[in-house]
């Protein structure tokens, strides 16, 4: 569907940062288009919310682009992605801390944040309701884990990365890492309880 | 073995990342703890349930923030068109539900006269290289003093096969020859020789064209270098001055005074923009006075880095946009885009549209034509936009189809903006009509025939048909025939310059055309 997916398979991201560095804009974009849906989908479920997640996606290739120069090649693209967006979003949650009134509490009041986000009936017609009010829920328990856990969550069981891939975007020690997922997902199986019975638990 | 030992692993253990001992010894303890057991098919329950999420679609307006960045980055002052600001217009997300927007585009590039919102047949499609001139130019190509003739010489990939020569007495009725040629080849030739030569171009206040021309004129000096702004399907017959040579190659003629005149008197929609620009305006600056970000407080396209509650966000594009793909196909692929409106309610609804098309770079336009919605009006073009207004059916397929005529090589997008009053519907999406590639000079492009006995025109025809190239044949010529085949795909100009020598008559090459005349004594 996107021939810029085939296009930047063609191209390797070592091969497209090397023309992006050199200003190839053209290259940057190649990235951009071959990465960003896992920027913003990592970033959507540490924030919760589009809007949020559509404003760090920015910051972090913003930053991408202005640290084109310093990326060394001695961690993955992807890893370092990860480890911008991740520094992207945790400055967003610390500036939500300090920023009692800001527009997050809406989230916490009216609709669940995860609802308006979810796919159309249309492109899965077999989900039912239930389905989309529990994916609801799961994100919203999510969104309200501390972001320790909720980072190791977002990154091992939403975006599938191995516990050294973590580790690595994280800098923090395997074991730490390992810990931290079995602690996240008690902590998320509590934040749950009450919803249990809806998926058979 | 505790209970706390076992908890602290069930997630390895889950994974299957507990050495083969101690996987063995909490399979042991779960056998006999139903409390830990039962811990364990909760994590498992809360696993797929985290597992089941779905990936998110970014809304469509990310993808053009992003796009934005290497701009954006590099300190640029903003200078953004103000129609895009509209994108930050506050709507109520309870009316983001949406018609069904189904948008055909055919990615075809085509070579016509360059005029968006011209809905006529094309007399070709093909990369747009060198577009058919209005005919004031075409007289000034007639008077222009002639080239000398290129010498370089071409690696023919030419078999003669007859070089036998043409019978001149045979006079075949020129007039319907030129008109063979004429009608097969997009370059008007036959015009070219009826045209009185060297017809005055017209000048200011010489008439009714007398404002356009002023406007022209004004516009030629500082546009050096780029084609002269000329719509020739309002004003085909006024003269111009001849263009530059790179604005001829560089595509199609602008049509930005032709698009001023074909804007209705500011309507419906217009007033919402400017409202909606207004709304625009006042949501950046309330995002001014808020905490400074690390990139000021403005300085980013959508960045709201001091986000304050005053501060309208732009709510209805995130659940509008929800359930838009961005499609991006190969090159001369259709595909298709659909808006799915995110909630069933206006389903069925008529909903009054306007639908903005604009190219995203100022080097490429838009050819908009309309199918599935006989009501969708084009109300206007003004600038790179193309407006269409109507009722659309929600829930049922609208089919657009659109066509670009790039200027430039490289990625094309089309923003296309979708607007309704009821329910409030103010939705953009990108449209990536794929990489375009440098085209090919018309004279290089290949070509290949076999002629038998076949009139020079014919012949000539033939190959400007297949390339484009534009050829002046010699009326002296006319009844030259010509038997000549090619085993290869060749150059055409190549190919002209043998299809003359096998009729007995040589080629001369101009900067604006081959010409096809009678051989040097």
């Amino acid at each position: 569907m996107r021939i810029t997916d085939a296009a930047a398979a063609n191209l390797s991201d070592e091969e497209l940062i090397r023309a992006a560095r050199a200003g190839d804009d053209e290259a940057f974009d190649l990235l951009v288009e071959a990465h960003y849906r896992s920027v913003y989908n990592t970033a959507y479920r540490m924030l919760g919310r589009s809007s949020a997640a559509s404003d760090a996606t920015q910051t972090t290739f913003l930053r991408v682009y202005e640290a084109l120069d310093s990326f060394r090649g001695d961690a993955s693209l992807s890893t370092w992605l990860y480890r911008i967006t991740m520094n992207v979003c945790l400055d967003e949650l610390r500036r939500r801390k300090n920023e009692p009134l800001s527009l997050t509490d809406e989230d916490d009041d009216g609709e669940p944040a995860g609802e308006r986000d979810l796919p159309d009936e249309t492109a899965e017609p077999a989900q039912t309701a239930e389905q989309r009010e529990l994916q609801g829920l799961v994100h919203e328990a999510i969104a309200r884990l501390p972001v320790d856990f909720r980072t190791v969550i977002v990154l091992y069981d939403i975006r599938g990365l191995s516990y050294r891939e973590i580790a690595d975007v994280l800098e923090i020690p395997l074991g730490t890492v390992k810990s931290r997922l079995n602690r996240a997902r008690g902590a998320l199986k509590d934040e749950m309880a009450q919803h249990l019975e809806l998926f058979g638990g | 073995m505790t209970c706390e030992f076992c908890r602290e692993r069930l997630t390895d253990f889950i994974e299957g990342e507990l050495p083969p001992d101690v996987e063995d010894q909490v399979r042991a303890h779960l056998a006999e703890c139903e409390e830990c057991a039962r811990e364990l098919s909760q994590l498992r329950a809360v696993v797929s349930a985290i597992h089941a999420l779905p990936e998110v679609a970014p809304p469509a307006e990310l993808r053009q923030r992003l796009r934005r960045i290497p701009t954006t980055a590099a300190r640029e002052p903003e200078r953004r068109p103000a129609w895009r600001r509209v994108r930050y217009v506050v709507a109520s997300v309870a009316a983001a539900a949406a018609a069904l927007l189904l948008i055909w585009a055919g990615t075809t590039v085509f070579q016509g006269d360059g005029t968006i919102g011209d809905f006529g047949p094309r007399a070709r499609e093909t990369m747009a290289e060198e577009p058919p001139p209005p005919a004031g130019e075409v007289a000034e190509e007639v008077v222009a003093p002639p080239e000398a003739p290129a010498v370089e010489e071409e690696g023919l990939a030419l078999e003669e096969t007859v070089a036998e020569e043409a019978p001149a007495a045979e006079m075949e009725d020129a007039g319907d020859l030129l008109r063979e040629v004429t009608e097969e080849a997009p370059p008007p030739e036959a015009e070219v020789e009826e045209q009185p030569p060297a017809a005055p171009p017209a000048r200011p206040g010489g008439g009714g064209a007398g404002v356009g021309a002023t406007e022209r004129d004004r516009e030629a000096p500082r546009e050096t270098g780029e084609t002269p702004r000329v719509s020739s399907m309002r004003e085909p017959s006024v003269a111009l001055p001849p263009p530059p040579v790179e604005a001829e190659a560089e595509g199609a003629p602008d049509t930005e005074p032709a698009s001023d005149a074909l804007v209705p008197s500011p309507g419906a929609t217009e007033m919402r923009e400017e409202a909606a620009e207004e709304d625009a305006d006042r949501a950046e600056m309330l995002r001014a006075v808020g905490p400074a970000g690390p990139r000021g407080a403005v300085s980013t396209m959508g960045m709201a880095p001091g986000r304050t509650l005053a501060a309208p966000q732009p709510k209805y594009l995130e659940a509008g946009a929800d359930g838009v793909a961005v499609a991006e196909p190969e090159e001369g692929s259709p595909f298709t885009v659909s808006i799915t409106p995110p909630s069933e309610k206006t389903t069925g609804r008529i909903v009054p549209a306007t639908i903005a098309v604009e190219t995203e770079k100022d080097v490429a336009r838009a050819q908009i034509t309309v199918s599935g919605s006989d009501e969708l009006d084009l109300v206007g073009v003004r600038g790179d936009r193309v407006l269409f207004d109507g009722p659309l059916m929600a829930g049922q397929e609208t089919v657009l189809s659109v066509r670009m005529l790039a200027r430039d090589a490289g990625r094309q997008v089309l923003n296309m903006r979708l607007q309704s009053t009821d329910p409030v519907v103010d939705t953009e999406l990108a449209v990536s009509m794929g990489r375009f590639t440098e085209p090919v000079p018309p004279r290089e492009r290949p070509v290949s025939f076999a002629f038998e006995g076949t009139p020079i025109r014919e012949a000539v025809a033939e190959l400007v048909r297949q390339s484009g190239v534009r050829v002046h044949v010699d009326n002296a010529v006319s009844g030259a025939r010509v038997s000549i085949a090619t085993e290869d795909e060749i150059p055409a100009e190549a190919a002209l310059r043998s299809i003359a020598e096998a009729a007995g008559l040589q080629m001369r090459v101009s900067e604006d055309a081959l010409y096809v005349e009678p051989a040097e004594p």
